[in-house]
């Protein structure tokens, strides 16, 4: 019961990791608050049910949506994001909004308002191997996530895209003084984080079989109190704080406790205490 | 002696900012109604320095003392009200008000404390004349009308000067003024800290601007990598081997 | 009939509009949880009549006070953060004033609350062009009080702490206390608002007051011209009509709201009619035009 339960709340934590992650990057270089991150998201579902009428394997399909929601960050960041850096911060943060009810309600009109079923394998099998313990389904999502994290901790902190990110981080002038290319670095930056939420997507769909127009909303707003909780555009601090989350959740929910916080409400009552302690996030810095 | 006639006086202020040491254990003393330079190089912890004296941060350690008194641990707008007000290195300006409305905001510190003040009017004859008169002497009086964002980056820096003389200060201080002006400008801007300190103002400027500092100041004193270096009369400082050294090896 | 009721949620929108354009558009604070105190008002003013047998008349100013007593605490809570923990924190209250009221059952639980009554004078119960007169009354003091709170030290204290909060603060301006405010004035908005919302549905549930109704309240705020009065005015009027409008395309309405808010901000960022917007400016240009001529041809001779 109690591995269960540990395996429950670790693959939550990982997928909230996932969502999350690409939030807090974008947050890290550009400063803005990416609502429709959560629309990308959905987005990599759709791409992988599609995918799936040409292959089952999960590993094809997840890279189909990598790319084909990578592609959508980038545009979206040149077309939306970019003329609107000048502007107060509302403006781009309600356009994100916009977005994000605008691709929902596309994705109810394109694939319509029911439920569909991902029907994908794991490569090797893995999805059937199963114990006691943990679920052939969990192992899956496990492996996947921490493989993508272990990348994209690769890109940030290992090569030189990675630094052009964390260059611009600190500021876009002194970086731009050091010969490296904002545009591009910018753009990368959002080509990598909306192809892990594509990912994200994906995974969701598969660990529960169902992919829908609203499939967005609650990690929306929930990888929101993540980001904010691990500290706005601390990449591990989200990792955390995902991990943390999610095994919180899936203890609480079962807990005595449950009928007073409902399951999605919980980050948010976390995200008010952790704030009220340290204003910038568990591991904020500033 | 030396007590009564000092403005301000810092004592082994040091700050560290996430294990950066922007300030170490540095000392000062400012005359009354004396234009004083703090130079030094790019992150040398000038502007460090006057957010500590103004408020913006506490530093980790040492003492601000302010007519007196410990204003250590004041906030920015407590030491506001006690007069000391400064303009900042980036231009700070209030952008959708206008410029008149950017200087009203001065005006204002004797009320901001006083709850029942609060729902009266601000743009009283009285307060209006005043700030014209500002506007009129830092020579904006005609862009009284105009929405502060609209104006170039000179003139704004010359609002923010009048915006800070509104508050009545005793002690203004100036970070980096010259920055991004014309020789022309600057000119005018020093004519302009002049007349600030013909009217008994103390002024505290940081300034790359060496031409500036020799003209204009009284004393100045050299931080490098948040240490000071040297202080005394801008003469004094030019010939000051350490300081050249600080400059030189900067450049080299 | 309809239009008293179309009207009516417009007003009401209205009402929170402005109090949302003293908070985020005067003051600065971006918050994305208005709704949560649209909620606080109706549920006080739904129990104060339910519970208590309060009438209307008293519910109506109480629920508009306990709410901005309330909105203040939270203030309170918020000069700790900075822009955009703010926002989130803000969403974040939402969820969980929301889950409060569902959850607990002196709240009426998942129910909701029923039986508010309708206002009566004098034994007369208000027909809905009458209750309208309220909502009209309201807005209308909302309205005045707005043009007055600008014309303030206070006003101009909010408004520099909302354009730059570091030189507010060196002009002797002690923001945190201001930013209380604006959240205590722009909740007490919010809080009659609510209270006129649950006495004319006469039935409230929490799921009325939750985050999405919060987005269309910031984004009525944003689209007619954050930080001015006339954007709040015409931006409720704008969007609050928009779905009685479109009601022909009704599968399509949110992908019309979606895609509205997008070219809005992409194309137009200061709202509407905005400091800045192409409709203010060319206002302003007309009437430079028509003042300007005269003053030039004086100086020529």
């Amino acid at each position: 019961m109690l591995w269960q339960q540990l395996a429950n709340g670790a693959t939550m934590g990982m997928i909230y990791a996932l969502i999350t992650l690409g939030l807090t990057m974008v947050y890290g270089v550009l400063r803005i608050l990416h609502i429709s991150h959560a629309g990308i998201f959905a987005f990599g579902g759709y791409i992988a049910v599609a995918a799936s009428r040409v292959s089952q394997n999960l590993a094809l399909v997840v890279a189909a949506a990598m790319l084909g929601c990578g592609i959508m960050g980038v545009l979206m960041q040149k077309w939306l994001y970019r003329p609107l850096l000048a502007e107060s911060k509302v403006v781009s943060l309600i356009a994100s909004i916009g977005m994000f009810i605008f691709m929902e309600d596309l994705f109810r009109l394109m694939a319509g308002p029911y439920v569909l079923p991902l029907p994908v394998l794991a490569p090797l099998g893995l999805d059937r191997f199963e114990t006691a313990h943990i679920t052939g389904n969990q192992l899956v999502v496990l492996i996947a996530s921490i493989a993508l994290l272990i990348v994209a901790w690769f890109l940030i902190n290992r090569t030189r895209l990675g630094l052009a990110w964390r260059a611009t981080e600190q500021d876009f002038e002194t970086a731009s003084a050091f010969g490296i290319n904002i545009d591009r670095a910018v753009a990368s930056n959002f080509f990598l984080g909306s192809a892990v939420a594509g990912a994200a997507g994906v995974l969701v769909g598969f660990y529960y079989n169902s992919v829908y127009p609203t499939m967005g909303s609650v990690p929306a707003y929930k990888a929101m109190a993540i980001a904010v909780m691990g500290g706005l555009g601390n990449v591990w601090g989200t990792v955390i704080a995902s991990l943390i989350l999610g095994l919180v959740e899936t203890f609480l929910v079962t807990s005595p406790l449950a009928f007073i916080l409902p399951r999605d409400s919980i980050a948010f009552v976390a995200l008010i205490l952790v704030l009220l302690f340290r204003p910038h996030g568990l591991f904020g810095r500033r | 002696m030396a007590e009564t006639h000092d403005i301000l006086v810092i004592e082994h202020v040091s700050k560290q900012f996430y294990g950066v040491q922007a300030l170490r254990d540095v000392s000062l003393r400012v005359g009354r109604a004396m234009i004083f330079g703090i130079v030094g190089p790019n992150g040398a912890g000038k502007t460090t320095l006057f957010n500590i004296v103004s408020g913006a941060y506490p530093p980790t350690s040492g003492f601000v003392i302010f007519e007196g008194k410990d204003i250590t641990q004041l906030p920015a707008a407590e030491t506001a009200r006690l007069g000391i007000a400064r303009t900042f290195q980036i231009v700070h300006s209030f952008r959708n008000m206008t410029v008149l409305d950017n200087v009203i905001v001065g005006c204002g510190h004797r009320v901001y404390g006083k709850v029942s003040r609060l729902a009266s009017e601000y743009k009283t004859y009285e307060i209006r004349g005043k700030s014209m008169a500002l506007l009129q002497m830092v020579g904006l009086a005609e862009h009284a009308d105009t929405l502060a964002g609209k104006l170039p980056i000179a003139q704004q820096r010359r609002m923010e000067v009048a915006r800070a003389l509104a508050l009545d200060p005793k002690l203004l201080l100036l970070d980096e003024p010259c920055a991004g002006l014309t020789y022309g400008e600057t000119e005018s801007l020093m004519d302009l800290v002049y007349k600030v300190r013909e009217t008994g103002v103390t002024v505290v400027m940081v300034e790359h601007n060496m031409g500036v500092i020799m003209n204009l100041c009284d004393e100045v004193a050299v931080l490098d990598f948040g240490v000071k270096i040297a202080q005394g009369s801008p003469h004094e400082i030019a010939i000051d081997p350490r300081v050249i050294e600080a400059y030189l090896g900067k450049e080299a | 009939m309809y239009y008293a009721t179309v009207a009516i949620t417009v007003g009401i929108f209205m009402m929170l509009t402005m109090g949302l354009n003293i908070i985020t558009g005067y003051t600065g604070q971006v918050s994305l949880g208005h709704a949560a105190f649209f909620g606080i008002g109706a549920y006080t003013s739904a129990l104060l009549s339910v519970k208590a047998g309060v009438p209307f008349w008293f519910a109506l100013p109480l629920a508009g006070l306990i709410t901005a007593a309330i909105g203040a605490i939270l203030g309170a809570i918020s000069t700790r953060l900075h822009d955009d923990s703010l926002a989130i924190t803000t969403i974040g209250i939402n969820f969980v004033v929301v889950s409060v009221f569902q959850y607990t059952q002196f709240f009426g639980g998942a129910l909701g609350i029923g039986g508010i009554r309708y206002p009566s004078v004098f034994g007369h119960t208000l027909t809905k062009p009458e209750y309208l007169l309220v909502v009209v009354l309201c807005i209308l003091l909302g309205i005045w009080f707005d043009r007055r709170l600008v014309r303030s030290w206070l006003g101009l204290a909010l408004r520099a702490v909302g354009q730059n909060e570091e030189a507010a603060q060196s002009l002797g301006v002690p923001s945190a206390r201001f930013k209380i405010a604006a959240f205590a004035i722009g909740t007490a908005y919010a809080g009659v608002a609510g209270s006129l919302y649950a006495h004319f549905m006469t039935f409230i549930n929490a799921r009325d007051f939750g985050f999405p109704t919060s987005i269309s309240i910031i984004s009525m705020a944003v689209f007619g011209g954050l930080g001015t009065l006339r954007g709040a005015i015409l931006g409720s009027l704008a969007l609050g009509l928009a779905p009685e409008v479109f009601r022909p395309l009704v599968n399509y309405r949110n992908l019309m709201y979606g895609a509205l808010l997008v070219l809005m901000m992409r194309f137009q960022p200061s709202g509407l009619i905005g400091d800045g917007s192409f409709i203010w400016e060319s206002r302003q240009r007309v009437t430079l035009r028509l003042y300007k001529p005269k003053a030039v041809s004086g100086g020529e001779k």
